[in-house]
């Protein structure tokens, strides 16, 4: 019988697994010994607490490189990289093309220590991994910019454990799902880049972080992230929980639910989902409650990059110091339907260009509430007024 | 392990093989002890995976079962975990069991992540009220590629109604038992994700609540309730927020959706309805529904009163043919619902919506799929012939800012008042005193 997979135990390459030996020169050769040859080998973790101190690294011909642990296998070191990086080798001009790593506990307690990083790794799984580190799964860029592609991460669950600060949960740069992953008390849960797109975060949990999910500094050579997917997720008691700034638009963000009760994290809630510098979002089925400093929801006023997109299905309470929602003052594109009742703007869109007609506003500087009129401004009235191609027409008070 | 090769010898892995423990899988043998044992062992080695091996009978291929009598506990893994491994079809678990087959629940919850992880088993409970897998206290379990059939299949729920969160469901394939009066496939309480699954004939497919929850890419067939939304397994509506339903396929249940309780933030996209046709064979030939009558709702999409809010119906297409395609009832309240891109057929009513709409929308682009849609029966719409408060209309108050579109107005000129009957079609919103056109 000819084998094409083989279970690599680590302990065969003398791995301990005590806790207490460093390990890392076994277990690294033994990923070698996979990656070395044209066979493709799993590496097998049996439960048992492995030490290392430095990053197990996979970055040879490893074409097809799968680590498997059981339940009760922990990786855990101290140190200022990550457990297990799976990187582009630039000699040999490759990469790991199927990376797999399933069932393990990566505990990293340094300061800035890391869990799992993938760099140009192409169609590669993450799954079923519990995660304690500062910087926990970064599915980032090599030295020759390129990022994994197509790399789903599947029921993980993530904290930086005594590591908060400047932690981040997941980084992500290009195509893959992330599927049922609870990340945790990070200053940034996730964070995503590259116009690559094709993310998706569905039936995730963001938990006690700073940001849930924020884009931040986008690497050299990059742009904001487009095409990606928010579905199904929870936002627990976060300082914000879905903040879209640098994003390049073209989403779908749909059946949140998002709570945020003041004073449970540091900073306190500052905005249930704000939406910046975005184009072509579909923000639809969202649910906000809390008690937010500055907003449950907020579009921002005079932002041209809001063009094409429409916000959907959308309720806001917060019953802390700020509004409920804030809308744009200017005209966008940016369409709102049935929207919570609070979406109040002061001034008139302007700019017929802007405007479709049938688009609505609630405005709050009209001096007349009767029904049909014709809209006027400087009066104190809260009135609902319509586009109907020539001008405003009162709809409701 | 059977796929063991190379420089891993079997003896080195921690694979609890059921067999080493007494299991005989024959059938007949009470194999519970051996299950049990393998998984005592797991847990107590530190963690490990319990492994039912292929069952190759005299009748081979026709496989022998694992028979299991009492439940198989693993309450006691709580930071570690254990991994249940099977071989499909070829290594069936099977019992009469008065519980679950695979059962954690303590009686103080406690959510702790760890790897509780199922894959590949073939479980089947044959107990008229029996189940497959209890999930109790736990945060991240997972069932993947398992196929169970039972009266209920899966609760993340603890013995003392606590669910366990982000509980992921993959690639199941989960059937109800016996008269499926009463059975769940899936009783989800804790977020999460469920893809790729297929539920078979049972009373209710899914029960959901709780916050965070996808579901995508399933299938849900000949159910009483394809998905109930909001209430938990005692029936009290504890919410479900957070909810993403997408591309997913409904044939031949009474009901597909209910809003039996409040759904909060979200969203219903990309969904098929094939329902029920109590006259006529379905699209995949005659459906058989072992429910009680009393529950032949029949409807496609239901809301029921004050049930949803904050939330997006879009992109779904449904032909029933029982009371109404899509009924939100009527409340008092219901806020920031947007419902659009649906296309609708039904021999009785398409579309049954509430006389108070408050922030509720619904598209035009809804209404023109409708009308072309409809080929039999009665082409009915969401256009009022009269107005809430009008003449012949039910005798209901309108409220201030509710907006319809009618068939009978005499105009449809901007910012006029409807004077009556016409025949011209236009939208038409309530100021408080009376309607007035708002476009055409």
């Amino acid at each position: 019988m000819i084998s094409t997979k083989r279970y690599i135990n680590v302990r065969a390459f003398g791995a301990k697994g005590d806790g207490v030996t460093d390990d890392w020169a076994a277990i690294n050769a033994a990923v070698g010994s996979s990656g070395n040859t044209t066979l493709h080998g799993t590496i097998y973790f049996p439960p048992g607490t492995y030490l290392v101190s430095q990053s197990i690294v996979a970055d040879t011909n490893a074409e097809y490189l799968f680590i498997e642990g059981e339940p009760g296998a922990v990786i855990t070191g101290n140190f200022n990289d990550f457990l297990i990086k799976y990187l582009f080798n630039v000699a040999a001009n490759s990469g790991v093309q199927r990376g797999v790593i399933e069932r393990l506990k990566l505990v990293n307690t340094h300061a800035t220590g890391g869990g799992i990083r993938y760099a140009t790794c192409t169609g590669g799984t993450i799954r079923d991994c519990i995660i304690t580190a500062n910087r926990g799964i970064y599915l980032s860029i090599d030295d020759l910019m390129w990022v994994p592609f197509e790399t789903g991460i599947e029921n993980c669950h993530l904290d930086p454990g005594a590591n908060p600060s400047g932690s981040l949960g997941l980084l992500l740069g290009a195509n893959g799902p992330v599927n049922n992953c609870t990340i945790t008390g990070y200053e940034v849960g996730a964070r995503m880049f590259g116009g690559q797109g094709g993310m998706q975060f569905q039936g995730c949990k963001f938990e006690l972080c700073g940001s849930g999910i924020l884009p931040g500094s986008i690497p050299t050579g990059f742009t904001a992230v487009t095409q990606y997917g928010i579905k199904g997720c929870y936002f627990l008691n976060n300082g914000t929980g879905m903040y879209t700034q640098g994003f390049g638009g073209s989403s779908d963000i749909a059946g949140l639910q998002i709570i945020a009760s003041n004073g449970t994290i540091a900073g306190n809630p500052q905005y249930g989902f704000r939406v910046s510098s975005s184009s072509k979002e579909f923000v639809e089925g969202i649910s906000i409650q809390g008690q937010y400093a500055v907003a449950g929801f907020r579009v921002p006023g005079g932002d041209p990059n809001l063009d094409k997109s429409l916000f959907a299905g959308i309720g806001s309470v917060n019953t802390g110091a700020g509004v409920a929602y804030t809308m744009p003052s200017t005209g966008t594109g940016g369409k709102f339907l049935a929207c919570g009742a609070a979406n109040v703007i002061t001034t008139i869109p302007t700019g017929a260009a802007n405007l479709v007609e049938g688009d609505e506003f609630n405005v709050s500087n009209s001096n007349t509430a009767v029904w049909g009129a014709t809209y006027a401004t400087g009066g104190a009235n809260h009135v609902k007024v319509r586009y109907n191609g020539t001008n405003f027409t009162v709809v409701g008070k | 392990m059977a796929t063991v090769t190379g420089q891993c010898k079997a003896s080195d892995m921690k694979v609890f093989n059921v067999q080493y423990y007494g299991a005989l899988g024959n059938g007949s043998h009470d194999d519970s002890p051996a299950i049990q044992a393998a998984t005592d062992a797991a847990i107590a080695a530190g963690g490990g995976t319990v492994y039912f091996p292929l069952l190759l009978g005299a009748g081979s291929p026709t496989f022998s079962t694992y028979k299991v009598v009492t439940p198989i506990s693993f309450n006691n893994d709580t930071t570690i975990g254990v991994r249940f491994l099977g071989e499909m079809s070829g290594s069936p678990i099977r019992g009469t069991v008065d519980g679950y087959i695979f059962d954690r629940h303590l009686a103080t919850p406690n959510n702790t992540k760890a790897h509780r992880i199922f894959e590949r088993l073939d479980i089947t409970n044959d107990h008229t009220t029996g189940g497959g897998i209890r999930i109790g206290s736990s945060i991240g379990a997972v069932i993947r590629h398992c196929i169970i059939n039972a009266h209920i299949d899966i609760t993340t729920e603890d013995s003392v109604g606590v669910s366990s969160s982000n509980t992921q469901i993959q690639d199941c394939t989960l059937t109800g038992k016996g008269d499926f009066i009463g059975s769940v496939a899936i009783i989800n309480g804790g977020g999460g994700s469920i893809t790729g699954t297929k539920v078979q004939p049972g009373n209710i497919g899914i029960l959901a609540y709780g916050n965070g929850l996808h579901i995508s890419g399933g299938r849900i067939e000949r159910c009483s309730q394809g998905h109930v939304y909001g209430l938990d397994s005692g029936g009290n509506d504890v919410g479900l927020s957070g909810f993403s339903c997408t591309g997913n396929t409904f044939e031949g249940c009474w009901t597909s959706i209910d809003f039996q309780g409040t759904v909060s933030g979200f969203s219903l996209k990309g969904i098929s309805i094939l329902g029920h046709d109590s006259g006529n064979a379905g699209p995949s030939g005659s459906y058989t529904v072992n429910v009680p009558t009393a529950q032949n709702s029949q409807y496609g999409i239901r809301i029921r009163a004050d049930k949803a809010r904050n939330g997006v119906i879009s992109g779904f297409s449904a032909s029933t043919a029982d009371v109404a395609t899509f009924l939100m009832e009527d409340s008092t309240i219901r806020g920031n619902v947007l419902i659009t891109s649906g296309s609708m057929t039904n021999v009785a009513t398409t579309w049954s919506l509430p006389t108070k709409a408050h922030t509720a929308k619904f598209m035009p682009g809804m209404n023109s799929s409708v009308l072309s849609g409809v080929t039999t029966g009665v082409a009915a719409t969401y256009l009022f012939a009269n107005l809430p408060g009008q003449s012949g209309a039910a005798s209901v108050t309108p409220i201030e800012g509710e907006e319809y579109d009618i068939t009978d107005s005499s105009t449809a000129t901007w910012g006029q008042t409807v004077t009556g009957s016409g025949s011209n079609h236009v939208r038409t919103r309530y100021n408080g005193t009376n309607w007035t056109v708002l476009g055409t």
